[in-house]
């Protein structure tokens, strides 16, 4: 009886089988027949200038010239040119360059030929980044890094002197801009090649033209120059052979770093007892970072007293534990220049611990340098030349997978469905050569990079390579499957493409940490490491000091100290703590104690025990309207100053802090929400992204991404319950709708603008079908499921520093807007949710407050902060200041800086009365019940707007403005149309 | 002056006995007594939480039961469909388990009792990354991947976003994890009834397990159900973290997985109006009290 059952179920089994197969196997042969192949093999990659790399193999044949010729500034100078004089050259003047203002230089050479050219140059500027630059030679960028050519600046201490913050310890000391000439090549912009870039001139006369994309620079002398060559160590020896071996040990601590490329290269204190400088009570500055001084082309020296001229040894104690058995390289000047070759991509080994590395050959003989008596100057340069071949193909190969992903996207309209067969390499019949082409290509690379290391197994970092192999192994067994089979090649966290982009990341960065440098004889050096029992001694007492630390604490408040909460993590209440007693303190005489406030709702409490601080910063921008519609935050318009203050802000972010006539708080930082687009993708489906600017040129853009399986991001879909006002506004107000009435105590949100805005936003994922749920647009961004989308700046900072792999291959617009026939223009409001810094009433001091806010939140100390912020923690700490002129400053590439100020004049925020959180409810439950209840939009907000009105009247009653639901007074509701009221000062 | 000697040993006593009892006292007060008469108290204030209460007699009981639409339409009916089919379906699920690991040797028993039971203490990390990836509104969240790919369904569900499955989905999730305290207390309720009694049943003519369960675990084990099912009252009246969990917001979309829990949090943490937060607190107190005693008098000892 069982059995039989069995057997039937088998034979039902088969049944449908045989017949589902049948279905789909016609399925796919009725496609075949209209599918035309033609239509498909047409190359649509754009035209983008070739790497580097490739041109250089493009010349290979090309003679490298070494010539001597020099333009001077006149030669080259024309009317167009601005002249500096001020700033004193070897010439009568020199010319001076802004953003978007270029020179032309002319070279006459005798012959075709691949040419080194330098120049002296002046940096004008005061920002972080190097200034950029595009070259064109003879009208034609040679290749794509020419787009972004970098000036590197040179920064010196302004003191040797660590000073100390409240608690003892110490910080790092601040550089500044070295005003000197500068002399130097052409240099890579990502940082991938230390030698000066070359340029193929012609015979005859060439023009050199220099557009500067940032920065302001003024500009010497052009030469042309030899090709870059280092004499052998021999050769170097033998200059030297009558000097003197030096015997003796000078010891130089590192911390002390006399002259810097990048702002990025730090110091710290790293917390060991073998340091010299070290306590286990307070921070002492001892050591250069490694993960800080990690990209190519960061230079650090230290300059050294020795006593007499000689021949010294020279041996850092170091750590590098960045790239695991495989070395990092450093280029090692001595006295400005790299003495001999091996001094060139010096190799600096793995290493968990601190170790004594002597510089030395690969049999471990130590080189000796010719040092002079006096000062010398020691210089370390990151480089990343030696695992150049292993990056620029994998960046190649990624870019050919990536383009391969997007044919086959074109055939399979991006579906994914396992029951279907697909016969693709008959469509692309190169498909299995080029996957195996790419396998033995990476399969080549990992045993040229394993060659750099000392293990016998290699490092373990090609592991990604073996990884990928793999996978490629696994398709290779049916390529027909790639289809469904994405997620190993380009899509997803475990595909190869992410692979084979970690490691690329991987290997272009060079951590390298030292603690100190010794120049010496035949001496022996210090141990490098404590011995066990002062290590365990050392961990011991500083577990017990750990009890008595009260740094940053809110308890500890003197009477004379302004009590400030700040809402931010502890190394910006470090830096600000330095700040405010450094520069605010000793001018004005006030006194501010920072402590760190994890958690906001501490405010409320601290009210309840009477115990509030005077002044709290880094608050959501709610919190200060709550507090200020109980009476307990003040007002700021009733200060003198009021208008200086907030001249810089954006005034769409000042909304959410606006109640009665009042403004109960200030804008500290903000956010910002605009367009992301992925350029390689949309370049390649022939989708202008420049182009987009409204939502109807979005809704065009729909079918096209829609065929290869993409779609575009609108926010709404990253909430997965309550959509809050976030994402709902930017239409209500791009629609130019508008929430409440004219005396504040009823909503109107089933006003005719309203009921369209919301139809608009429903009809996005209905009729346009967008993606409804999205958890990550930051993944399905970089996997290209996303190419288009909207998003913050949140995801904006993940992209910067955690999309290795997309690098260059994205671009920011404008969020996308609506044509108003009104206003003849198009508008594209969007949130700029901030936090914001609040005063209390309870605060006897609320003058001082002001002033401190005021000092705050001036320009030159937000950008010193912003400065100060990225010297020393590197351009990943992103201060999005409120204030836009300050926000400049930030080092972010030009173009996207535009783009968010742009944005910004934009910025709204919701208006706040007693209940507004019912109405964005509403808002809300409206959308949701139009899109899964197919609700009439006009029923639907009819019925929101009763719920919410008896809501407001409740809470209106509450707080006095209604009584017994009679009107007792108006209540003004701050908003766009009439914030400009809220940001004059009050006449006094 | 006997008696008195005994008057005296008799005060000794009690005031040892008073002695002992002084932590427990003093604990049960502190952290039991005093927050519920304060929030007996709040519940006839209006309190902002900024300022000092003000007293307004029964309007928030008043407004509660005559004027608060949402928790009327919503949040009563929710959390009573919660908490009777989570209630007493978790409650037969943690006996039927509890009897049936009683019925395996002590190794197995062991580890499988430490499997049903880790789903309650691993709650609130489980819903954020397991059960909101199995229900993701996307093709790639586990459910919507199955059932497209069984060719079910043909546009992925929005499960989390869509009234109309929270609820059950809710459920689901909590029936997942109910087996927690009260579960235990049964399996060792079971294990702790004396063997003798079944075989003096079998001798005196008892057919089956059923019977077994019936005449013999259950009225022996009737502290252990009391236990169990006062747990599970308080468990399921009191949960209100799933449904925000699973969605993201308080409150959920249309309000369609509202407990009284989420509600009260609303009105306290969400409109600063913690006398009205408390009103409803008390009213939950009054539910669960209500309830407890229908428990009562199922499980509890009548002799």
């Amino acid at each position: 009886m069982k059995n039989k059952k069995i057997h039937l179920s088998v034979e039902l089994f088969f049944i449908l089988f045989i017949f589902t197969g049948t279905f789909f196997s016609l399925n796919v042969s009725a496609s075949k027949e209209n599918f035309d192949i033609r239509k498909f093999n047409q190359n649509t990659d754009k035209v983008t200038e070739k790497k580097y790399f490739q041109k250089l193999e493009e010349w290979s044949s090309e003679k490298k010239i070494s010539v001597h010729q020099e333009i001077k500034v006149s030669d080259y100078y024309t009317e167009e040119n601005r002249i500096n004089t001020q700033i004193s050259y070897k010439e009568p003047f020199s010319i001076e360059l802004q953003k978007a203002e270029s020179i032309e230089v002319k070279f006459n050479v005798a012959e075709k030929g691949l040419y080194r050219i330098q120049f002296d140059y002046y940096d004008l500027s005061d920002e972080i980044l190097p200034a950029e630059a595009v070259l064109r030679v003879n009208d034609k960028v040679q290749y794509y890094e020419a787009n972004q050519i970098m000036f590197l600046s040179s920064y010196t201490p302004i003191s040797y002197d660590f000073t100390t913050d409240r608690y003892g310890n110490e910080i790092a000391n601040k550089f500044e801009k070295n005003p000197v000439w500068l002399s130097s090549g052409f240099k890579d912009g990502s940082r991938l090649r230390n030698d000066d870039l070359l340029f193929q001139l012609a015979a005859g006369e060439n023009e050199l033209k220099i557009t500067l994309n940032s920065g302001q620079l003024l500009f010497g002398n052009f030469y042309l120059v030899e090709q870059e060559n280092y004499p052998s160590y021999e050769a170097y020896l033998n200059q030297y052979s009558h000097a003197k071996y030096v015997d003796t040990l000078i010891q130089h601590e590192v911390e002390y770093i006399s002259e810097k490329n990048d702002l990025s290269i730090r110091i710290y204190s790293e917390s060991e007892p073998s340091s010299t400088r070290y306590s286990n009570k307070k921070k002492l500055m001892n050591a250069v970072a490694g993960e800080n001084f990690s990209r190519g082309n960061q230079k650090a020296g230290w300059t050294i007293e020795a006593e007499e001229a000689g021949l010294y040894k020279i041996s850092f104690r170091a750590i590098q534990y960045g790239l695991v058995d495989l070395p990092v390289h450093r280029d090692i000047f001595v006295n400005g220049e790299i003495p001999f070759k091996e001094f060139k991509d010096y190799q600096f080994k793995y290493s968990k611990k601190y170790s004594n590395v002597t510089l030395s050959n690969s049999e471990l003989e130590p080189f000796f340098v010719y040092l002079e008596k006096g000062t010398n100057q020691i210089e370390l340069r990151s480089s990343v030349t030696s695992y150049l071949p292993i990056i620029d193909n994998l960046d190649r190969i990624m870019k050919e997978m990536r383009n391969t992903a997007m044919e086959i996207k074109r055939i399979t309209s991006g579906k994914e469905d396992q029951y279907r067969d697909w016969k693709l390499t008959e469509y692309m019949p190169d498909l299995v050569n080029d996957l195996n082409r790419w396998k033995s290509e990476i399969s080549e690379l990992m045993i040229y990079g394993n060659s750099f290391s000392n293990k016998e197994k290699g490092s373990s970092e090609f592991n990604n390579i073996e990884r990928s192999i793999k996978k490629f192994n696994q398709i290779l067994k049916n390529p027909d499957q790639l289809p469904n089979k994405m997620k190993l090649f380009t899509e997803g966290t475990t595909s190869i493409a992410q692979l084979l982009g970690d490691l690329m990341i991987k290997l272009s960065s060079t951590p390298l940490g030292l603690e100190k440098m010794y120049l010496h004889g035949d001496n022996k050096l210090p141990k490098a490491n404590a011995n066990v029992f002062v290590k365990f001694g050392n961990s011991v007492s500083k577990f017990f000091l750990s009890f008595f630390s009260n740094e940053y604490s809110s308890g500890a408040v003197k009477k004379d100290e302004l009590d400030v909460w700040v809402r931010r993590p502890r190394q910006f209440i470090e830096l600000m703590q330095k700040m405010i007693d450094e520069d605010f303190t000793p001018k004005t005489g006030i006194k501010i104690k920072l402590s760190v406030m994890p958690d906001q709702n501490k405010l409320i409490l601290a009210n309840a025990a009477n115990e509030t601080p005077d002044v709290a910063m880094g608050v959501d921008n709610w919190i200060p309207y709550d507090l200020a519609l109980r009476g307990i935050s003040v007002d700021f318009r009733d200060y003198e100053g009021y208008e200086e203050l907030i001249k810089n802000h954006a005034k769409g972010s000042f909304i959410p802090y606006a109640f009665e006539d009042g403004m109960y708080g200030i804008p500290e930082t903000q956010d910002f929400w605009v367009s992301f687009y992925r350029t390689d993708i949309l370049n390649n489906l022939k989708i202008d992204y420049q182009a987009i600017s409204t939502w109807n040129d979005v809704k065009q853009s729909l079918p096209i991404l829609q065929n290869y399986g993409m779609n575009f991001y609108e926010p709404l879909a990253g909430f997965v319950g309550l959509k809050p006002f976030v994402a709902t506004l930017p239409f209500i107000y791009q629609f130019e709708g508008n929430l409440y009435a004219e005396d504040g105590l009823s909503c109107v949100i089933n006003e005719e603008k309203n009921i369209e805005a919301l139809k608009f936003m429903t009809d996005l994922f209905t009729i346009y079908s967008m993606t409804e749920q999205v958890p990550s647009f930051y993944n399905d961004f970089r996997y290209g499921k996303l190419p288009m989308g909207i998003a913050n700046g949140g995801t904006y900072t993940q992209l910067l520093v955690a999309a290795p792999e997309i690098k260059g291959q994205w671009e920011i617009g404008l969020h996308p807007g609506m044509y108003s026939a009104d206003q003849d223009q198009i508008l594209r409001y969007a949130p700029v949710g901030s936090q914001g810094i609040m005063m209390f009433e309870s605060s006897q001091r609320k003058q001082d407050g002001f002033d401190f806010i005021k000092w705050w939140m001036s320009t030159e100390v937000q950008r010193e902060f912003i400065y100060t912020l990225t010297s020393m923690f590197g351009a990943e700490y992103l201060w999005f200041s409120a204030n836009q002129e300050a926000f400049k400053a930030l080092p972010l590439p030009e173009k996207h800086k535009e783009i968010i100020l742009e944005q910004w004049k934009w910025s709204m925020e919701a208006s706040r009365i007693p209940g507004a959180y019912i109405v964005e409810r509403e808002i809300s439950d409206g959308f949701s019940k139009i899109l899964y209840n197919n609700k009439n939009p006009r029923t639907v907000l009819d019925q929101a707007n009763i719920t919410a009105n008896r809501e407001i009247m409740r809470k209106m009653e509450e707080f006095g403005y209604m009584k017994n639901g009679v009107k007792v007074k108006d209540y003004p509701v701050p908003n766009l149309y009439n914030i400009d009221s809220y940001l004059k000062g009050r006449d006094r | 002056m006997e008696t008195k000697l005994e008057l005296n040993n008799k005060r000794k006593e009690a005031r040892t006995a008073y002695l002992f009892l002084t932590p427990y006292i003093l604990l049960f007060t502190i952290c039991i007594i005093i927050p519920i008469v304060i929030a007996i108290l709040l519940s006839f204030t209006v309190f902002d939480t900024v300022n000092f209460p003000k007293f307004t007699f029964l309007n928030n009981y008043i407004y509660l039961l005559t004027r608060d639409q949402i928790f009327m339409q919503k949040v009563l009916p929710n959390t009573l469909i919660f908490a009777i089919i989570v209630g007493p379906v978790g409650y037969a699920l943690a006996f039927f388990l509890a009897w049936c690991l009683s019925q395996i040797t002590h190794r197995l028993r062991t580890l499988f009792a430490i499997i049903l039971y880790s789903p309650s203490m691993t709650m609130g990390i489980a819903v954020g990354v397991l059960w909101a990836v199995i229900f993701s509104g996307n093709e790639a969240g586990y459910l919507n991947s199955l059932l497209m790919s069984w060719g079910m369904i043909t546009e992925p569900i929005l499960w989390l976003t869509e009234p109309k499955y929270l609820l059950t989905i809710m459920i689901v999730v909590s029936l997942w994890s109910s087996l927690g305290v009260g579960f235990l207390g049964m399996l060792s309720g079971i294990l702790n009834i004396n063997q003798e009694l079944y075989e003096a049943a079998y001798i005196d003519g008892m057919k089956n397990k059923f019977q077994e369960i019936f005449y013999i675990t259950i009225p022996s084990m009737k502290s252990q159900m009391l236990f169990g099912a006062v747990m599970s009252l308080v468990t399921t009246f009191s949960a209100g973290g799933i449904g925000v969990a699973l969605s993201g917001s308080n409150p959920t979309p249309q309000y369609a997985g509202q407990l009284i829990i989420n509600h009260i949090d609303d009105f306290g943490f969400g409109r600063y109006e913690m006398g009205y937060a408390a009103a409803i607190s008390v009213f939950l107190l009054l539910i669960i009290a209500l309830f407890s005693k229908i428990a009562y008098i199922l499980f509890g000892e009548r002799d």
